[in-house]
């Protein structure tokens, strides 16, 4: 019993979480379009979700306050009181304080929070505004908290009347409950429209109300009596007449689904790496039979089973892969919310446009990839978009812009951050950069535009003259390189002095399995990811020029430079010193090319990475380990952290 | 009393899978065993259809078709019309009753409720259908 109470405990967790999540969304996007009725019914049912679990749950303090974020945002579906940015406001910090209170509630603290301000601040806004308006009956209150229920209906008493009109001319709806009934029901019975027995009944139903609502809100018998059809069919016509017609969106596919357990999910993906393992062990081994008994039935058998499950396989991985994804909606849907407060805050005028929301990720990825979002959109409402004046006398609306986008991009989700704002000036960076001795300024001169703006990703580089408590202190871009490249994505910005800048980010589909190139150096056998890789080309002798005491190849008029694997690893082998009789894989490192010096290349190979236990991943341009085909443990490079930063290229 | 077949089979219709939990796990410890979920009203509707169900407790408040139309298009249905339907309702939502007694509900409930509540509102559903 108490673990089922757990479990409902945690499930009530995440759903309030996703609700919660939503809700910011939804409330900007209201904010935008104040009169759009769908979205104050979806949060009024939100908020009013919430507290009717909570109250299952015992989680008092979360009733106590979303019963009155309720009752505020009742008023507003109700027409009665209308959403202004302060109201707003006040609505967004109560759902701040519910993710508080759902904090506690995970943490198991037992912490409650003072919320004697917070409900201040919204039975203001909820009294606040009745003021202003023309006094209305009070609430029939049954204890304290009913003072915010609204338990009138405007029209109740019309339809009443006009129920009770119907049922015989009765004269006044406001005489006696009982008199009333007694005299409908009597004359019904006389004129024969009604059996006693259904005055009865409708006495009974009336009964039944009576107990549950203690509040007065029961119906008069008349109505009951046409309510149930028990009146005559004309009557229960016209009532059913006067009922506003409900939009009937019957969905016909029933939609089946079901929670999973993260873990279990992790665990089939673990499970479907050590398969894709074994199945390119079995490859390997039965393609070496086949080639060693050519007339053999039953090696040809083997091999196309192995054939099959290879295709199996594949399918398989995929599918779970599905499984594991989720729409970055998840992730973006938080960034309206922050873009509206930091503006307000900073006083600018930002309107944040979300597009792709339903392009899918891995899910570690999407876990991942929120905090260099944040930055990324704070950045750009901090030192992109411009203050209002600004940009009105630079000729271009108030209203700045940011376009936050997601699409897939062959194997690759692009995720793209883009600001109409004051673009990067690559002169006032150059200056910064050789203030603050990152290079020089002959060094910055050989590169190009693209080349300086990848300073910005350096740690302890800022540009921001003063320090804002938005953005921070130039901490941030470098971790978002950093967390970007950890997930096996680069990070690109382009931009327009005075227009704006663009940020692009690219990530993998997914992390547990790549695509590989397998490279050989002296015995060594290395796995390159596939992502990274432009061409692999053989090396002439002759290709080799040495600029600056660096070895440059030049390809197709590209100067691109060369580093040697095996003196990075410290291995003997032919392309250590000499370049007779080796290859060149040209990597791509965010828009950079660098040539990695090989002995032999083996072929392209689906690899699982494994972490390697006790070992810093990112620390020397190793993302990890793999078993191949063959039951050989092989390094897997991790090309953005090698060549990656100025810094390194060297 | 009113003696109410434990093994009869519950349609619980709520969008808040954490309700649909909750409310599963009192009809559980009042010993029914037969119980069933829905989303939302259409597909509570759907399965309505297909299924033999005795009984239905269902969520007012919900996105697409709501308790209240579930239970106007479970009474114009032919072969559910006589079907009990359990209301569980809000507070906030006590006016409304009016509107599900006159759709034809059998009884509601307010939330947050306990078992004993819910139990006493099936056994009064019950001992007045055996009428």
């Amino acid at each position: 019993m108490a673990d089922e109470m757990d479990e409902i405990i945690s499930d009530f967790l995440i759903e309030t979480t996703e609700l919660i999540e939503g809700l910011n969304q939804k409330f900007v996007e209201l904010e935008a379009d104040i009169s759009n009725q769908d979205l104050i019914n979806d949060i009024f049912r939100s908020v009013h979700t919430i507290k009717g679990a909570s109250g299952f749950l015992g989680f008092n303090q979360m009733v106590e306050l979303t019963h009155i974020t309720e009752s505020v945002m009742k008023k507003i579906k109700d027409g009665d009181l209308v959403l202004v940015p302060r109201v707003m406001d006040v609505i967004l910090e109560s759902i701040d304080m519910v993710k508080v209170l759902l904090e506690h509630i995970k943490a198991k603290d037992g912490i409650e929070e003072d919320l004697g301000d917070m409900l201040g601040k919204l039975k203001a806004v909820y009294d606040g505004v009745s003021a202003d308006k023309p006094k209305k009956e009070p609430p029939p209150s049954s204890g304290q908290q009913d003072v915010f229920v609204e338990s009138s209906v405007p029209d109740q008493a019309d339809v009443e009347q006009e129920l009770l009109a119907e049922a015989e001319d009765e004269g006044s709806a406001d005489a006696g409950d009982e008199q009333n009934a007694k005299h409908i029901g009597e004359l019904l019975v006389e004129d024969g429209k009604v059996s006693e027995n259904d005055v009865d009944d409708a006495l009974t139903i009336q009964d039944m109300i009576k107990e549950s609502v203690d509040t007065g809100m029961v119906p008069k018998v008349g109505e009951i009596l046409t309510a149930t059809a028990k009146a005559s069919g004309e009557e229960v016509k016209k009532v059913l007449a006067k009922q506003a017609p409900t939009p009937e969106k019957d969905k016909l596919q029933v939609e089946q689904t079901i929670r999973v357990d993260v873990e279990r999910l992790d665990n089939v993906l673990n499970l479907v790496g050590e398969l894709v393992l074994a199945r390119n062990r079995l490859m390997k081994t039965s393609s070496g039979l086949e080639a060693k008994f050519t007339d053999s039935s039953e090696i040809a058998l083997l091999a196309e089973l192995t054939a099959f499950i290879n295709l199996i396989t594949t399918d398989l991985q995929l599918a779970v892969m599905k499984t594991r994804m989720q729409p970055v909606k998840k992730v973006f849907n938080k960034f309206p919310r922050m873009v509206r407060d930091l503006s307000r805050t900073m006083k600018k005028e930002v309107e944040l446009r979300l597009s792709g929301e339903e392009t899918e990720l891995d899910k570690s990825i999407i876990e991942e990839i929120g905090d260099p979002l944040v930055h990324l959109i704070r950045n750009s409402v901090d030192h992109g978009i411009e203050m209002p004046d600004v940009r009105e006398s630079a000729g271009k609306s108030r209203h700045g812009m940011i376009v936050l986008s997601a699409y897939q991009e062959g194997n690759n989700i692009v995720l793209a951050i883009e600001d109409d704002g004051k673009g990067i000036d690559v002169e006032v960076l150059r200056e910064k950069i050789v203030e603050k001795g990152f290079s020089t300024y002959e060094e910055l001169e050989r590169m190009s535009t693209k080349e300086v703006l990848e300073f910005i990703f350096l740690p302890g580089f800022s540009t921001a003259k003063q320090v804002s408590d938005v953005s921070g202190r130039g901490v941030g871009m470098d971790v978002v390189k950093t967390n970007i490249s950890k997930l096996n994505g680069n990070i690109s910005i382009e931009t327009d002095k005075g227009k704006g800048t663009k940020f692009l980010l690219r990530l993998p589909l997914t992390l547990a399995i790549i695509q590989a190139l397998m490279v050989g150096v002296g015995r060594e056998v290395y796995a390159i990811p596939l992502a990274s890789v432009v061409e692999t080309v053989k090396l002439n002798q002759k290709d080799l020029k040495t600029i600056r005491g660096k070895e440059t190849v030049i390809l197709r008029d590209e100067v691109v430079p060369v580093y040697r694997l095996a003196r990075k690893f410290m291995i003997d082998a032919p392309s250590s010193n000499g370049a007779e009789r080796v290859y060149l894989v040209v990597i791509v490192v965010g828009e950079k090319k660098f040539g990695m010096m090989v002995d032999k290349l083996f072929g392209q190979e689906e690899v699982v990475i494994k972490s390697i236990e006790g070992f810093s991943n990112n620390a020397d341009g190793i993302a990890g380990a793999t078993i191949t085909g063959d039951g050989k443990v092989v390094l897997i490079l991790d090309p953005a952290v090698m060549f990656s930063g100025a810094g390194q290229a060297r | 009393m009113a003696v109410v077949d434990k093994g009869m089979k519950i349609l619980v219709v709520d969008d808040f899978a954490t309700m649909r939990r909750i409310i599963r796990n009192i009809l559980k410890q009042l010993g029914f065993e037969k119980i069933d979920e829905a989303e939302d009203g259409g597909q509570a509707f759907q399965k309505l259809q297909i299924g033999d169900y005795d009984f239905v407790v269902t969520d007012w408040n919900m996105p697409n078709v709501t308790g209240l139309e579930l239970l106007k298009k479970v009474r114009a249905d032919a072969k559910l019309k006589s079907l009990p339907v359990l209301m569980v309702t809000a507070e906030a939502d006590k006016e409304q009753v009016i509107e599900a007694v006159k759709a034809g509900v059998n009884n509601y409930v307010i939330k947050p409720f306990t078992a004993d509540v819910l139990k006493e509102k099936i056994d009064k559903i019950f001992e007045k259908l055996k009428k």
